[in-house]
């Protein structure tokens, strides 16, 4: 089990939510070796859902 | 993804326009070509990278044109090399295109320098229409992944290096990739890099500022409060003072020789204090009056500007009229002029009173040019009422000024008296009088001294409050960069979780499927495994309890390294069709492209294989050479031959007819219809 607990205020949907919105961007540049941006896109996802 | 056609220009050694065509049939999947070897299977296969990846693995890979094809287009001229592939995918019909032209530079130049290249994806949308998909490369790795390219389109000489030592990483890597893994992965990394950077942002918006701001505030507050407490301490004592002084006044005017100095004194102050009040009304006055007008001496040029811009467009008749539109308009409306003459529409005198409009005035305009002339000269007006009323105030408190300074001459003088005079007791009363008055007056300018540092305090204290705001409001951000930094930790603990946990799922579900088809093709008592650091060994059992590794053959290699790819390929198939949603697993599928598959293989294992072959994927293509296909390979695979197709090489060193090496591609009677 992971140590780390969620932020305080962010409840299991949001965390499935943020969850699912950085894998489907990670399989949207899976076929780049090199996948440009995920970095900043991950950290705009992460931005968006805890506020 | 189901392939359909493949159409070659000039490709390498396939000179002109040869095509394939691919089985689709599902009981008979399987598409044969046979050729000697130098005949182009291999340059088959690299048809397929250098369409996807626009990348070859053949020796002279700059060379891509056809030999013949350069040699008969001469010095400076072009030749065209394409390949085009047609096929289906997510069921969508789909053409990818590439095309490379070069010109031949001279005689013996058969690589050419390239003149233009192009990849084009087109595609039936779901209303029949051909479109083309933008970014076609990118469009084309995420079909057919270049990362899995080692296992849809292999090599039978070198498959077997998969079950070799070394192997292990090759195996971890294509069981992540095709089964969605790799998408984990990626996450977890990423999230490492993203809880990083908001770990910065935590360092760079939180500090320890704040405490030493709220010290800092709390100081000057404790210091305004302790100036506020001197002054309340310092009018306390002044109040004493004023109440020994209005005693020791009380008591210079019991005292006969001082009582009527003493009552002139009293009558002068009450004075001066009614004056001073005065003087406080003139300066609100004069404060009220420059409130309300004080902008008019200085709209004064700006005024006179406009007012001069008015008349000079009203001497030059821009504004005003003589003749007003209205009455021009109403004369016309009754047909009947001022001097009583009619005026009969279309007439020449109805036209000459019409042309009066053009030089007629504007009502409206009038009206608005006429009240701003008013206004100006209102506020023209206004200048010179100003300046009398400032100057009325100013003269009056010049004069109170005057009176309060002549009265408190007299104060002085009285003074003066009393101290001169004889008695004791006024003598020493009134120097009494005037310590206290003086330490009044002190008190007095303490107090104005102690509000200025007051004043100074909350100037700085206003400052320290604005700076706490900001601060406090980076510290916002701080904190918030630090529950979005545990987001990312978090996340990163999950898909760890879930990627350790499917991994092994996964590799699990892959070896039971491996040793499944290796079974089916050893005829030993063998079994094949992929062990927990992804190492692809062929074990046997020597007792109920105890299995010891095999060592392996090349032939036993190719075949577990087979059983690999194609448990791999069946896996994904299976996902593909699978119900469950997963968003790193979707699974798909794959045709496999192999190239000598029976190589090194014993005719017995070749046999098997060809028996296997047509279950390992949807569309299966084998490119075999003539040894290879022996009785028993044939045997097993001219019922599951949907499409044959032979490389006819032609090869000058054989063949004195033939200048440059060229093949074609013939199809073949006897595949299955």
């Amino acid at each position: 089990m992971s140590e780390a607990e969620p932020p305080n205020n962010i409840d299991e949907a949001t965390v499935r939510r943020t969850m699912r919105r950085i894998l489907q961007a990670e399989e949207d540049k899976l076929h780049m070796d090199l996948p440009r941006g995920i970095n900043d896109e991950i950290q705009s996802i992460i931005e968006d859902e805890v506020k | 993804m189901e392939l359909d056609r493949l159409h070659l220009r000039n490709f390498r050694q396939f000179y002109g326009e040869q095509s394939i065509e691919f089985s689709q049939q599902q009981d008979a999947n399987v598409t044969v070509i046979h050729g000697a070897n130098g005949s182009g299977k291999t340059t088959i296969l690299n048809s397929f990278l250098w369409l996807f990846y626009g990348d070859i693995t053949l020796p002279k890979s700059g060379q891509i044109a056809s030999e013949r094809a350069m040699a008969e287009a001469g010095s400076g001229g072009t030749v065209t090399v394409e390949v085009h592939l047609s096929f289906v995918h997510d069921g969508i019909d789909y053409t990818a295109r590439r095309t490379k032209t070069v010109r031949r530079s001279e005689s013996g130049d058969f690589t050419g320098t390239e003149v233009e290249s192009d990849l084009q994806l087109e595609f039936i949308d779901e209303s029949g229409n051909r479109k083309v998909r933008g970014n076609a490369s990118d469009a084309l790795r995420q079909i057919m992944p270049e990362r899995l390219r080692e296992i849809f389109f292999f090599d039978g000489e070198t498959i077997d290096e998969l079950s070799a030592i070394g192997g292990q990483e090759k195996i971890q890597t294509a069981i992540q990739n095709i089964m969605g893994l790799t998408i984990l992965e990626r996450g977890k990394r990423h999230l490492d890099v993203v809880r990083k950077r908001f770990e910065d942002q935590v360092s760079q918006h939180g500090s320890d500022e704040l405490s030493d701001l709220y010290e800092e505030r709390n100081e000057l507050e404790e210091r305004k409060s302790s100036l506020a407490e001197e002054i309340a301490d310092t009018r306390d004592s002044k109040e004493k003072t004023e109440e020994e002084l209005e005693e020791v006044e009380r008591r210079l005017s019991e005292l006969e020789d001082s009582r009527e100095l003493q009552e002139e004194r009293e009558r002068l102050n009450e004075e001066i204090s009614d004056l001073n009040d005065r003087i406080e009304t003139i300066n609100r006055e004069l404060a009220d009056r420059i409130s309300e007008a004080g902008y008019v001496p200085f709209a004064a040029p700006a005024v006179e500007q406009t007012a001069k811009m008015l008349r000079d467009k009203r001497d030059k008749g821009e504004l005003s009229s003589d003749i007003k539109a209205q009455l021009v308009d109403d004369l016309l409306e009754m047909e009947e002029c001022i001097c009583g003459r009619e005026l009969v529409p279309g007439s020449e005198s109805y036209q000459n009173v019409s042309e009066w409009r053009e030089s007629a005035g504007s009502s409206e305009l009038e009206e608005a040019a006429t009240a701003i002339a008013s206004r100006l000269t209102e506020i023209a007006d206004e200048e010179s009422a100003i300046y009398e009323d400032m100057t009325e105030l100013l003269q009056d408190r010049s004069s109170v000024v005057d009176q309060i300074q002549h009265k408190e001459e007299r104060l002085s003088e009285i003074s003066g008296k009393l101290e001169d005079l004889d008695t004791e007791d006024v003598n020493r009363l009134e120097q009494r009088r005037k310590e206290l008055a003086n330490q009044v007056s002190e008190y007095d300018q303490d107090v104005g001294r102690v509000k200025g540092r007051i004043d100074d305090v909350e100037s700085d204290l206003e400052a320290v409050k604005a700076e706490i705001d900001e601060v406090e409001e980076q510290n916002k951000k701080a904190d918030l960069a630090r529950r979005r930094a545990q987001m990312a930790e978090y996340l990163r603990d999950r898909i760890d979780e879930l990627f350790e946990k499917y991994q092994d799922e996964v590799r699990k579900s892959v070896n039971d499927r491996v040793n499944d088809i290796f079974q089916d093709i050893i005829a030993k008592d063998y079994y094949a495994e992929i062990d927990e650091d992804y190492s692809l060994r062929i074990l046997k059992d020597v007792s109920s309890e105890e299995t010891i590794p095999v060592a392996k053959s090349t032939g036993e290699r190719q075949v577990a390294s087979l059983s690999f790819i194609a448990s791999l390929v069946s896996l994904a198939r299976e996902r593909y069709y699978s119900d469950e949603e997963s968003i790193y697993f979707s699974g798909g599928i794959y045709p496999m492209i192999m190239d000598s598959p029976f190589g090194s293989l014993d005719p017995q294992y070749q046999q098997r294989v060809s028996g296997v072959l047509p279950e390992m994927a949807e569309q299966v293509v084998v490119l075999v050479t003539q040894s290879q296909w022996t009785p028993e390979v044939a045997g097993e695979m001219d019922d599951i031959a949907g499409e044959r197709y032979n490389l006819q090489y032609y090869d000058p060193s054989e063949d004195p007819g033939v200048e440059y090496e060229y093949t074609e591609i013939e199809p073949l009677q006897g595949g299955v219809q």
